[in-house]
């Protein structure tokens, strides 16, 4: 597809959305006044909005969200909504955050006020606008270049990747400085490859450093879904999915993705596999060791994904409480198409190995705010005790939990939607283009889950989790799980006769650390908890990760240049990365 | 003393002031959640989550000091030059250059020490050698000389360390899991009293003469830093406590959560005062310390 044609169909959709959002009335926050602009809409409803949106100590979202209104609409706002944001930026307490997405909304935020109001005197800060120009752009550019080398931070968010496009987009559209454009183009055009590699019928395959808010058992989870219509585009239009606040930035714009990413995100006639460097999750004490790199793995055929993840962590308590690691997901509504399982680790030593108060009093503090992370039950967060491996349909799941760990189980989540059956003590079912055979290691009991977001009230269905629960009462439970298209099975009696016939080795766990298992094609999967993992007998080397690795993708680590490809198109990346200059500190979580 | 130095000082969310530690106004439209601060003459140096700023005596205006390097700020001591003051957070410890335009840019010294040592928690400069530091860390007490002779490792090792104190010409340490150590150097580190031994202390303080205050996770305890320390009040984490500089009964402690509290009679009886829910630093009203 041509570029022009790819952009008339980016441009549809995005018109489509705009306008479903005003049919909706979603227009009444700084970041969905887009929609009600683009409409003709009324500025005297935008600066209510505004005034509305901002307060003294106004944090990321709101710093961001006002600025790029600014920036994208300022001849069509009042001078009430500019005197506002221009009292954000002289006299108000913006606040930074600490998180990935917080710093570079803030920073955006800062680096276009600066520019917008140059000629001020001093701004909110006490010091010249020049001073927070140099200081935004020094971060924005420093966090580009480290991503370009050794991958994204905040990696593959579900929930934030709209919060770190929307930001891009601004400066790749609005900044002053002609080099800002180019790398915050750059930059966009390495968080749409991150979709559109992973990318699955509308949803984000794979492993994710932040899903958290108890939705992970959901195909389709989060603000992404916007950003997948509005680039992708495969399905039918869902204003209820489709139409999320965090992404109407990105439907005015004018920056359009490279139509190469979307044909690699819809090209799924063969299955493939994805491999992906992200850079080390922030743990900052309790441990003797810095994390090392994320390694991502994730094959996708025409009709499931299954994607798993090396966290890198370096040991207990690091654990961080959005990460989702590993999960199966097939076209489903809701909540039928997923399987994903969890060790609920709980203890309070997780959140502050990335947060700094105190040890003693942060596990009721963080749970108070946010009791979900605390649940017994929770099927999102990493586990320090979770090891895995992956091969094609095949992965292999671990855990050795001490003994006197909060949560002394194993939790996997099963979709209702499915017929499950039992056969010498695989759990199979026939998922119409695929099958599924997982075998729980350890004594299970088959429960329920059922969670909403309006939990005070009796719940019937519950909106946030609703699935069969297997816990796996042990402390050295795991899962083998295996999917495979079902033209390849000869029949789902064939498949669980031949599934549960291959060789299972248990002999090694727990006491060796070791097991092992034939997948459907014969090729052998030996994992050992501590130790190697081994394909057919060959150690599989995550250091020999590159950035990116798929079938038309070409991206060394530590290089800053990546080549994406397929057919005739070709989108060369060249972030000029310089390997003499220190990377920026790493100062936010994410 | 500078115009600052009359009040009992704390820092909540902002800064809050009081003549008496009994009514509380705010410094400034701040609210952000401040960890550390440090008075100077006309000046007040505020570390925040988000960063760290000076506040002049005169327009009470908020003046940003960190750059992108430096958040999370956790403790905070004076040093010579412009800005005139050393930071602590969980990336280590950072100097900072004011240069062109009012700006500061500022140098960890910590990225090469592992983690849970470059975590710091509390900042002391050594009053007997200028130009040397200790350095509180989830890691343990560390020694850091800016003459070049960089880190130096502590027998005080093993535990975080998240308070010190400089008081009756040696140094003190509040430790996670060993109770308060005590050093005439600064290297090396033996048990002060008993009582404590595995007790979680979060803040230490100078009371009068002869009495030394630990805040606690069970509440705030006195002692001699020889015999056994004696329990106080209600049980509250105590995470920052202070006495009167002149008046040696009247203490004030933060608890985290917990609010403020507010004793005179040396810790007979307590009374909360404000409305805090947790109080992250105190500074009492200027005067000689013991």
């Amino acid at each position: 597809m041509s570029e022009s044609e790819y952009r008339r169909q980016v441009d549809a959709r995005a018109r489509q959305m705009l306008e479903a959002m005003r049919d909706r009335g979603a227009c009444n926050s700084m970041w969905t006044a887009h929609a009600l602009l683009d409409g003709g809409g009324d500025a005297g409803e935008v600066s209510a909005i505004v005034e509305r949106g901002l307060n003294e100590e106004s944090g990321p979202f709101q710093i961001f969200s006002a600025l790029m209104l600014l920036v994208r609409w300022e001849d069509r706002l009042e001078p009430a909504a500019v005197d506002r944001i221009r009292q954000l930026m002289t006299s108000d307490l913006p606040v930074r955050g600490n998180t990935e997405n917080h710093w570079l909304m803030y920073y955006v935020g800062s680096l276009l006020g600066a520019e917008r109001w140059a000629d001020e005197e001093l701004l909110w800060n006490g010091l010249p606008p020049e001073v927070l120009r140099d200081e935004a752009s020094r971060w924005i550019l420093g966090m580009i270049a480290r991503t370009a080398v050794n991958g994204h931070h905040e990696y593959d968010s579900t929930g934030y990747i709209a919060e770190h496009c929307a930001p891009y987009i601004a400066l790749a559209d609005h900044a002053g400085d002609p080099h800002m454009r180019h790398q915050a183009e750059h930059m966009l055009a390495l968080l749409v490859a991150d979709m559109a590699l992973e990318y699955f019928h509308g949803a984000w395959a794979g492993g994710h450093s932040r899903e958290g808010y108890r939705e992970n058992t959901k195909t389709h989870i989060g603000p992404v879904q916007g950003l997948h219509y509005l680039y992708f585009g495969d399905e039918d239009f869902d204003p209820e999915r489709h139409c999320q606040g965090f992404v109407t930035p990105a439907l005015t714009a004018r920056y359009r993705p490279p139509a190469v990413l979307a044909a690699l995100a819809l090209d799924r006639r063969e299955p493939r596999v994805v491999k992906k460097t992200k850079a080390p999750r922030s743990i900052y004490r309790h441990v003797d060791r810095a994390a090392a790199p994320v390694r991502k793995y994730t094959y996708l055929t025409p009709s499931f994904a299954l994607g798993s993840t090396q966290v890198g962590l370096p040991g207990a308590p690091a654990a961080p409480i959005d990460l989702v690691s590993w999960d199966l997901s097939w076209l489903a509504p809701d909540q039928e198409g997923t399987v994903v399982c969890n060790h609920p680790y709980r203890s309070a030593g997780r959140f502050s190995a990335f947060l700094p108060g105190l040890p003693h009093a942060i596990g009721r503090s963080i749970s108070s705010d946010k009791p979900y992370l605390q649940y017994p039950d929770r099927l999102f967060g990493a586990s320090p005790y979770e090891r895995m491996m992956q091969h094609e349909g095949a992965i292999v799941l671990l855990y050795s939990i001490p003994a006197d760990d909060d949560s002394p189980y194993l939790n996997i989540f099963l979709p209702k939607s499915l017929d499950w059956c039992e056969r010498d003590g695989w759990i199979l079912a026939d998922a119409g283009e695929f099958h599924l055979g997982l075998r729980p290691l350890g004594p299970y009991r088959w429960l329920e889950i059922r969670e909403g977001s309006n939990a005070n009230i009796m719940m019937r269905k519950g909106n946030l989790i609703d699935g069969w629960l297997l816990r796996v009462d042990s402390l050295q439970p795991g899962l083998v799980l295996e999917a495979v298209e079902a033209d390849e099975t000869g029949g789902f009696d064939a498949y669980c006769r031949r599934r549960t016939s291959l060789h299972l080795d248990l002999n090694g766990w727990p006491g060796e650390g070791r097991i092992a298992v034939h997948s459907f094609r014969k090729t052998r999967l030996e994992m050992h908890y501590d130790g190697p993992h081994l394909i057919d007998g060959k150690a599989v080397d995550y250091e020999a990760y590159p950035l990116y690795e798929a079938p038309g993708v070409e991206a060394a680590l530590g290089t800053g240049r990546m080549c994406f490809e397929h057919g005739d198109d070709r989108l060369e990346l060249d972030f000029g990365a310089d390997r003499q200059t220190p990377q920026l500190p790493m100062r936010v979580i994410g | 003393m500078s115009d600052w130095g009359r009040d009992w000082l704390i820092a909540s969310h902002g800064i809050w002031r009081s003549a008496d530690g009994v009514d509380w106004e705010r410094t400034g439209a701040f609210g952000y959640p401040v960890k550390a601060v440090l008075r100077q003459p006309h000046r007040l140096v505020v570390g925040a989550m988000w960063g760290l700023f000076e506040v002049l005596t005169e327009s009470a205006r908020f003046t940003q000091l960190h750059d992108e390097t430096l958040t999370e700020i956790l403790a905070l001591a004076p040093t010579s030059g412009d800005p005139g003051v050393v930071a602590a957070s969980p990336y280590g410890i950072a100097w900072g250059r004011r240069g062109d335009l009012g700006a500061t840019r500022w140098t960890s010294r910590s990225d090469a020490l592992s983690i849970n040592e470059r975590f710091s928690n509390a900042i002391l400069a050594d009053p007997t050698s200028p130009g040397r530091w200790l350095v509180g860390t989830e890691a343990g007490v560390l020694a850091y000389g800016e003459d070049g002779n960089g880190w130096e490792r502590t027998s005080l090792t093993g535990t975080p360390c998240r308070a010190l104190l400089r008081a009756y010409d040696r140094f003190w340490a509040a430790t996670d899991d060993r109770g308060v150590w005590h050093s005439a150097d600064g290297l090396s580190w033996s048990r002060a009293g008993s009582g404590l031994d595995d007790g979680a202390v979060f803040a230490l303080a100078p009371a009068g003469p002869d009495r030394l205050l630990a805040g606690t996770l069970e509440g705030v305890c006195v002692g001699d830093g020889r015999s056994t320390w004696r329990r106080l009040g209600p049980r509250i984490l105590v995470s920052v406590l202070a006495s009167h500089p002149r008046e040696h009964d009247l203490w004030l402690a933060g608890a985290c959560p917990g609010g403020l509290w507010r004793s005179e009679d040396a810790g007979d009886s307590w009374r909360q005062r404000g409305n805090f829910d947790s109080v992250m630093a105190i500074l009492p009203p200027e005067g000689s310390t013991p």
